[in-house]
């Protein structure tokens, strides 16, 4: 059982500068071979003023502490990832520094087929360290047996 | 560059967008993507570490089939802007599965003044194991108002 103390719990916040070789290793390791992950030429034609990143590349920072598990005393063994969301708000280019947070958004008890579970929810939003706008939130559903 | 932009009137309620195949997924892509994504849990790419948690072998990263049902979208939805993009996770991807990556289009609607589609996908094994099921806003230009 996680504590309930945790709903609500914010953990320190993130920063990263988002490089093209980070895009481009992100955009290989999916094997999608969009120029617009790669060819600094090709979008700037295109009219973007840098390199794009994939949906999933906030995947990488979808939490703000490493900590996150020992944290909330999470065991890896009895964790299964239930699900992920991406809201989008406004577009990201390499050379961008985003400013990113996680929080504890929720922490429920539910009964499957497999007993009683805890299901986390945390929610990461990141923000555009310049100009403050925000780019995304990342919503990671967690499963975690009892 | 006309052929590459997917448009409003593009689109219709039903339809369907071209199925893709991805895969096969290699130790060396589970590779890839546990460096470029950070997620180092060794059931991705230690095949004696994965059989002594209980699997068959390597299991794929959850968020790597999500990243191929990203590309799925993204290369449909061509000079679109994603929204939102979510997931469940319902089965495991194993070392060596063959994707089939599915979808439609399942609303067509204009809110704000944004053209706006929803669509509603899933990914299969070669067993017909559904691994992933998900959703998907997306704004698209419209012709008349560009």
């Amino acid at each position: 059982m996680i504590d309930r103390k945790f709903i609500g719990y914010e953990f320190a916040p993130n920063e990263i500068r988002i490089s093209r070789w980070k895009i481009s290793q992100f955009a290989n390791a999916i094997r999608d071979f969009n120029p617009l992950y790669y060819d600094i030429k090709y979008v700037q034609q295109e009219g973007y003023r840098d390199l794009l990143v994939p949906p999933t590349f906030y995947t990488t920072m979808t939490f703000s502490d490493q900590n996150f598990f020992q944290k909330l005393e999470i065991d890896f063994r009895k964790l299964l990832d239930g699900g992920r969301e991406f809201k989008y708000y406004s577009q990201c280019y390499a050379g961008d520094s985003i400013v990113y947070q996680t929080r504890v958004d929720n922490i429920v008890e539910k009964e499957g087929s497999r007993g009683k579970m805890d299901v986390v929810t945390a929610i990461t939003t990141g923000k555009n360290k310049d100009t403050n706008h925000n780019i995304f939130d990342a919503v990671i559903t967690l499963i975690v047996f009892h | 560059m006309i052929n590459n932009i997917l448009n409003f009137e593009d689109v219709s309620e039903g339809m369907e967008i071209p199925t893709i195949e991805f895969g096969p997924i290699t130790r060396q892509q589970l590779v890839d993507y546990a460096s470029a994504s950070g997620d180092y849990n060794k059931i991705h790419y230690d095949e004696s570490f994965a059989k002594k948690a209980g699997l068959k072998g390597c299991i794929t990263h959850g968020m790597l089939s999500m990243a191929i049902t990203g590309s799925f979208i993204t290369n449909w939805a061509k000079r679109a802007t994603l929204k939102n993009f979510k997931v469940r996770f319902s089965g495991i991807t194993n070392e060596n599965d063959i994707l089939t990556i599915k979808g439609r289009v399942s609303k067509k609607f204009v809110q704000d003044n944004e053209h706006l589609i929803e669509i509603q996908f899933q990914s299969l094994t070669q067993e017909k194991v559904v691994i992933i099921m998900g959703s998907a806003l997306i704004l698209l230009n419209s012709k008349s108002t560009t």
